[in-house]
């Protein structure tokens, strides 16, 4: 905009709708969806202006996230907007024998059962979210809506309709409904670029990871027991529970199948686990099959560029990789000429009897070299790189890192396992700094490395975060957070030294220095006082 | 940067032949004077020469002034925040919330001139101050504020409302 206004007069009061139409999206730039929404219901400019903002839409088997879904892909303006589509794939997961519940099951003494175990469940973690915390905005929030939180018997009624609405004649119509509105998006989202996959999407009890249409619609104050979460007082699932019951996830099946047929600009390809064991089950993508053959079509299709796929063995991941399917996957991830973005992680138990303890040989049988699996080398435009929970020897990793192409900006390196005499985190740190040379790279284009490690002992979805100590240590001359050369190397953090972050995939307002409670209480973090030391 | 030398003036005449001699640093917030400023040799720089700054009177001037004084020594923003499309935070601290207590009227012309001089952080600033206006108001209480009419037909209102909700919060 070249001038104020035309007359140059000054702006009469209430002027917000003569602001050149620039300046209010500046403004609206500013606003989240919440207050966008009211604004573009005072006028017709107003609306105008403020269009709703629509990077991403949720799909999952639920009718209102389909029709929402739907809904948008049909709005000419909306669709072109949206970016990305999250599935939520996690249906309500009733006990161990039952699986995914239907409507006979939660109409049945044993669904109420389910339920009321569900709920107590549920309102147990949400007494425990404060802790030591000296009480914050959100622990204000929750507590609030603990006080007005609805009975387990309203709370069994809503969800039952909840299941009976998915259950409704599935899966011969409901089943085709998803997937007809994923076709739909597909051909009609031109701008798509990413699906993520994710058993999240409800996180925590009042805590939402996601809004989707259906968790939006929830009343304020139910309670329920969590999608996909095991039944264990406060925290997350220990183990992968996300595809154990389910024996097919369902959303990742469509979603893969779906791709293999039809036209679309997918180029990224994200399955979250959030720091969990979980994933998707290796059987599923390492035995030929519809599933096995689209997935790999789809890593070698022309452009993709990122993949992030958590992988689920179900034994604790000692026994995940079979020499001929890896060389399948290998040959597979080689023809992704333009990835950019790859991270692996498995379900690899922490500390894992089989594996660690008996003879300095032992689990070398389940190693196998990374570049059998990551050809790094046809990779010419990675840009990150990452590792999560594998079985690993310093020198091999260190082989891997040392091919990684110049493009490399980031590279992740979480709860690895070195066998036993197969090195440290401590010595490949060194290592990474005295040979690879990163640190002569400019700034903004070194590479920055992210390593989690998992609390001890070892809590779910608990992890403490050492990647600013690593990069400090590499580029800014500061100590090796995993001990001195001259020292036993520490295998991980413990509170007492005072270094890292721990953290919480669920919470993030959790995070706090990873040290003795005494010590957060100094720092004004917590609250060790009698009353809530008995909590 | 020489501390010892006394800083350079320069003179800036509002549209409404108000001359204001400020310093060369403070002036060169604003992009526009900056570049006017590369252009005009030194010798060129006088009272009687001022820069008119042709959409901006005497009142909002000074204003603006005043604010580029507070702000003289601050850190260009870094590329990665201005590419940021989707902007988090609408905080502002407190020197300029203070700063930008002023009559609606004041607050849009501030938000004007900015643009017009092109001082992104002003402009930003201004730009949040009004965000935090609308601010889990209802569409009547934005109304209200802005002296907006409503000229929706009960269906239209009831589409947008259904549009509203296919959306999240965030």
């Amino acid at each position: 905009m070249d001038s104020l206004n035309d007359t140059g007069a000054s702006l009469q009061s209430g002027a917000l709708s003569q602001l050149p139409l620039e300046l209010l999206q500046g403004i609206v730039a500013y606003m989240p969806n919440r207050d966008i929404k009211n604004l573009r219901l005072t006028s017709s400019y107003m609306r105008e202006v403020a269009p709703l903002r629509f990077d991403r839409v949720f799909l999952s088997v639920d009718p209102r996230d389909v029709e929402v879904f739907v809904a948008v892909a049909k709005h000419d303006v909306f669709r072109q907007q949206i970016t990305e589509i999250i599935y939520d794939d996690a249906p309500f997961v009733g006990p161990a024998a039952s699986g995914e519940i239907d409507c006979d099951f939660i109409d049945s003494e044993a669904g109420k059962a389910w339920f009321e175990r569900g709920y107590k469940n549920s309102l147990q973690t949400i007494r425990e979210y404060k802790g030591f915390f000296i009480e914050r905005p959100i622990d204000v929030q929750i507590a609030k809506q603990l006080t007005a939180r609805m009975t387990p018997r309203a709370s069994y009624q809503y969800i039952k309709d909840v299941v009976k609405q998915q259950q409704h004649q599935r899966p011969s119509t409901e089943l085709r409904r998803e997937v007809q509105a994923l076709r739909e998006g597909l051909g009609r989202f031109t701008n798509l670029r990413r699906i993520t996959v994710t058993p999240f999407a409800h996180g925590l009890p009042f805590k939402p990871r996601y809004e989707t249409p259906l968790i939006r619609s929830l009343p304020y104050g139910l309670i329920y027991p969590i999608p996909f979460r095991k039944s264990v007082p406060g925290r997350v699932a220990s183990s992968c529970e996300l595809y154990e019951k389910v024996k097919k996830p369902r959303g990742f099946r469509n979603l893969i199948q779906e791709l293999a047929k039809h036209d679309h600009n997918i180029v990224e390809l994200v399955v979250e686990n959030n720091q969990l064991r979980t994933g998707i089950p290796w059987a599923l993508i390492s035995r030929p099959g519809v599933i096995y053959e689209s997935l790999f079509a789809l890593l070698s299709s022309p452009g993709f560029s990122r993949i992030d796929l958590p992988l689920w063995s179900g034994r604790g991941g000692t026994r995940l990789w079979q020499p001929k399917e890896v060389n399948d996957l290998r040959a597979a991830l080689g023809k992704g000429v333009n990835l950019q973005h790859v991270t692996f992680s498995t379900d690899l138990t922490p500390l894992d009897e089989n594996v660690v303890e008996s003879a300095p040989e032992a689990g070398r049988e389940y190693f196998i070299p990374l570049q059998s699996i990551f050809p790094v080398r046809q990779w010419p435009h990675l840009r990150h790189f990452g590792l999560s929970r594998f079985i690993v020897l310093q020198q091999d990793i260190f082989a891997l890192l040392s091919v990684l192409p110049s493009t490399i900006r980031s590279v992740e390196l979480s709860y690895l396992y070195f066998l036993p005499n197969g090195g440290n985190y401590r010595d490949l740190l060194y290592d990474i700094k005295q040979e690879l040379n990163w640190v002569h790279r400019l700034p903004g284009v070194r590479p920055e490395l992210t390593i989690y490690l998992d609390m001890d002992p070892f809590k779910p979805g608990l992890f403490v975060d050492l990647s600013k100590e690593a990069n400090h240590y590499l580029y800014h001359g500061d100590v090796n957070p995993f001990g001195h050369e001259s020292e036993p190397p520490r295998e991980r953090p413990c509170r007492d030294d005072g270094i890292g972050m721990q953290r919480d995939s669920f919470q993030p307002e959790n995070d706090v220095p990873y040290m003795q409670p005494e010590h957060l209480q100094e720092m004004g973090i917590y609250i060790l006082d009698k009353l809530s030391a008995l909590r | 940067m020489a501390e010892s030398k006394p800083a350079q003036k320069i003179w800036i005449r509002s549209n409404d032949d108000k001359t204001f001699e400020i310093d060369r640093d403070v002036g060169e917030r604003s992009v526009l004077i900056k570049n006017l400023l590369e252009d005009v040799g030194d010798a060129d720089l006088s009272e009687e020469n001022a820069i008119p700054i042709q959409n901006v009177n005497e009142t909002v001037l000074r204003k603006v002034i005043e604010w580029c004084e507070h702000h003289r020594n601050d850190p260009p923003a870094s590329q990665d925040e201005e590419s940021d499309a989707r902007k988090k935070t609408t905080e502002i601290e407190e020197w300029d919330q203070k700063f930008m207590q002023v009559d609606q009227e004041m607050l849009f012309e501030i938000i004007l001139a900015a643009n017009y001089l092109d001082i992104k952080a002003l402009l930003d600033v201004g730009c949040k101050t009004v965000a935090n206006m609308i601010k889990g108001k209802s569409p009547e209480e934005i109304r209200k504020t802005f002296n907006i009419t409503n000229d929706f037909s009960p269906e239209e209102e009831e589409q947008i409302r259904r549009e509203n909700e296919w959306a999240e919060d965030r």
